[in-house]
């Protein structure tokens, strides 16, 4: 069996596991935990997956947006599975969490996606830093987003579907500190960035749209940290900002692409 | 003016502000940034909007007053910020006794002393990484355990390196100097400003180029898609060999503080001309330039030797093939080089016609050889004082911010209640943020400490 197929059995899997934990917030709540051991297994699948591909490639998955995407949706699931493990409340909140993954491994897989040798500009160890911390950063976002979501399900629909979700706090609480840990790795990120432009280009920093737009959301990150701990902001404001924040991060990939500044377009 | 400047409204206003420029940077191509092309494109296709960020130096965002008034008030409040961030550490935030999470332990058992039950409470917290230690405390406490204190540092430590990434950008922008120069394989670089193109010279008066001399030993192209090259480089200093440095696409090299890329490459066809009489007139490399299309590299280039009022123009095809009378080459390996020549001799076209590599050119009283080929390489030269500086402030940043997020202040203690009957046993915990997840974090906390003393000693936990 190759990478790929492992790859759509492991987003099977993650679609299962949805499924059990939405049923679970609506029914019964003993399907959330069997719903968790599916998330497990199809992680492990998804971990085989990488693992084929980076033997077939010869180089750690990270040269085109299915390899990038697929590491990422793994480093989100396994963030989300330890979140789980700390903290057993926070189930209903894996279905959000998975939901998004499955998004950003959907569109990495409809990228072409053939093993190709790595590219002289990729061989450098800075390179493996900043895409690693980089989805380490966009795993933590992912989350802290659905707990921000969710925060805004509580406080805007109220019902039994919305109590059997975590606490508001709870919820408000794991927002700020996923955003933290995601601030932190994405300013490692643009660190080990730097430091890879400097030695493959000449020049640590250039001011092009790719670059400006990831300094322009981990901005977005610092106002949401800096608004929560000293302007007191708190509940929904924030959960807002995070979903904005995200918002920027989607459109660093997706937009960006296309605006009139990036090399390449007729503007 | 202080107060004006670490006012957390008035940092919220400047970050809101930096991130509305930046949006409208990325969105409006730049001078200073952007390809020329791209931005005349984009100024014909929006005529009246880029008249308007002409107008208000939109094109130049970067280096335009209001992103450095902006960006400079910025870093000027983090610095004040620092300074009050030193002073505050000075205060020790010591948790009210009214803002905890609370447990009380065992009423009954404490009737025969409660030595055994702290002994068990503070191999619990020692599990969960709580280490005892005696220490002043407002409230009068048997076991006190406080940590998380460095992440306090973390952000003193994130707030001072902005003002180090703030001297070293203006390290970088005084001392920064790039140019290129190029070499044909066995052919050495002195630094003289002839050898030397300057494309940005540095602020300072500088010296950038350097007293050392380089030999480009070899220049190797390497298989592949895409195709990579290395430039096999022999530096001296005081005419004994230094150093041996590889510099290779992507891949910089440094030596004596100067950093070299590889930028660009093509071939130096060697061409001796000689009299009818056999003195030599000419013998030497002229490199060609190099172009990159799509489908094919050409090598070409015009050059006149003074002596024989010759004008050589001319394109190498480096593995040449003649088909339907073109020329064209299969690779770009130099398997069977052909210079395709067109020359005149004071003014008059004399020859036009391929000479291949190793053959000779009779024209009338002259003999042109084409008797060598080899590579030359294109190196950029950069010198940058600023860019230690800066990599040592975002290395701080990092490490305050990974302090910051991952330590924060949690502090449990002890505390003997007496009450009318007996005197209970209450554990307390406060933590510096994300109380709900404290408060998870302490259940688990009880919950253990429940099951262990009931064990020991019956239910003895009251909440």
């Amino acid at each position: 069996m190759n990478d790929t197929a492992l790859f759509w059995i492991a987003l099977a899997g993650y679609l299962v596991a949805i499924i059990l934990l939405l049923v679970s917030l609506k029914k019964d709540e003993a399907l959330a935990a069997k719903g968790v051991w599916v998330v497990c297994v199809a992680l492990v699948v998804h971990t085989v997956s990488l693992g084929l591909r980076w033997q077939a490639a010869g180089h750690l998955p990270g040269n085109d947006l299915y390899e990038l995407n697929s590491v990422g949706g793994w480093l989100t699931v396994a963030i989300y599975l330890w979140i789980q493990y700390q903290y057993p409340k926070f189930r209903g909140l894996g279905a959000v969490i998975l939901l998004l993954t499955i998004g950003m491994m959907l569109y990495g897989v409809s990228k072409p996606h053939a093993i190709a040798p790595l590219s002289d500009e990729y061989q450098s160890g800075w390179f493996f830093v900043h895409i690693l911390s980089a989805f380490y950063a966009y795993g933590c976002y992912v989350i802290a987003t659905s707990a921000g979501l969710l925060y805004l399900v509580r406080h805007y629909r109220g019902g039994p579907f919305s109590e059997r979700l975590p606490s508001q706090d709870l919820l408000e609480n794991l927002n700020g500190r996923l955003i933290g840990y995601g601030f932190c790795s994405h300013a490692i990120m643009l660190t080990s960035g730097a430091i890879w432009a400097n030695s493959a280009w000449g020049r640590y920093w250039g001011w092009d749209p790719v670059e400006t737009w990831s300094l322009i959301t981990w901005l977005v990150y610092a106002f949401h940290l800096h608004a929560r701990t000293f302007l007191h902001w708190k509940g929904q404001r924030l959960a807002w900002i995070s979903v904005v924040a995200l918002i920027t991060i989607v459109f660093t990939f997706w937009g960006v692409p296309h605006l009139p500044t990036q090399p390449g377009q007729p503007g | 003016m202080f107060s004006f400047l670490t006012s957390r409204r008035i940092v919220s206003i400047l970050l809101g502000a930096f991130i509305v420029l930046l949006v409208l940077g990325a969105l409006i191509p730049q001078e200073n940034s952007s390809p020329l092309f791209e931005v005349n494109v984009w100024q014909n296709n929006h005529p009246l909007l880029a008249k308007v960020t002409q107008v208000v130096g939109g094109t130049k965002l970067y280096t335009s007053y209001p992103f450095l008034v902006v960006s400079g008030l910025l870093l000027l409040s983090t610095a004040m910020c620092t300074v009050q961030r030193i002073g505050l550490l000075r205060k020790e935030e010591l948790p009210s006794i009214d803002t905890d999470f609370s447990v009380e332990l065992s009423p009954q058992a404490l009737e025969e002393g409660y030595a055994e039950v702290v002994t068990y409470v503070r191999h619990c917290l020692r599990k969960h990484g709580c280490f005892a230690k005696t220490e002043s405390f407002p409230v009068e406490a048997i076991v006190v355990v406080r940590k998380g204190g460095l992440g306090r540092w973390g952000s003193v430590l994130f707030h001072f390196s902005f003002l180090i990434l703030l001297i070293g950008a203006l390290a970088s922008v005084w001392t920064r100097s790039e140019g290129s120069f190029i070499l044909t394989e066995g052919q050495s670089f002195r630094g003289t400003p002839a050898e030397f193109v300057s494309r940005q010279p540095a602020a300072l008066p500088w010296y950038g180029v350097g007293d050392f001399e380089i030999v480009l030993q070899q220049f190797v192209p390497q298989e592949g898609q895409p195709p990579t090259y290395a430039s096999k480089l022999i530096f001296s200093q005081e005419g004994k060999e230094a150093e041996r440095l590889d510099v290779r696409t992507f891949q910089a090299g440094s030596y004596a503080g100067r950093t070299f890329y590889q930028k660009e490459h093509g071939f130096s066809p060697r061409f001796l001309v000689k009299t009818a009489a056999g003195q030599d007139l000419f013998d030497g490399f002229v490199a060609l330039a190099s172009s990159f299309s799509d489908d094919e590299v050409r090598y070409e280039n015009v050059f006149s030797i003074v002596e024989g009022s010759l004008k050589i123009e001319g394109q190498l095809f480096p593995d040449a093939v003649q088909k339907a009378g073109q020329w064209r080459s299969l690779s770009p390996k130099p398997n069977r080089p052909v210079f395709l020549a067109r020359i005149e001799q004071r003014g008059v076209p004399v020859f036009e016609g391929p000479i291949p590599l190793g053959e000779a050119l009779e024209l009338e009283g002259l003999q042109i050889s084409f008797t060598e080929l080899r590579y030359w390489s294109g190196l950029q030269m950069v010198t940058d004082l600023g860019v230690p500086i800066l990599y040592a402030g975002f290395f701080l940043g990092c490490l305050g911010l990974v302090l910051r997020t991952l330590i924060s202040s949690e502090t449990f203690w002890l505390k003997a209640v007496p009450s009318a009957e007996t005197t209970s046993l209450v554990l307390y915990g406060a933590a510096e943020r994300d109380q709900a997840l404290f408060a998870e974090k302490f259940q688990v906390l009880v919950d253990e400490l429940r099951a262990g003393l009931r064990e020991m000693k019956g239910d003895t936990i009251r909440e």
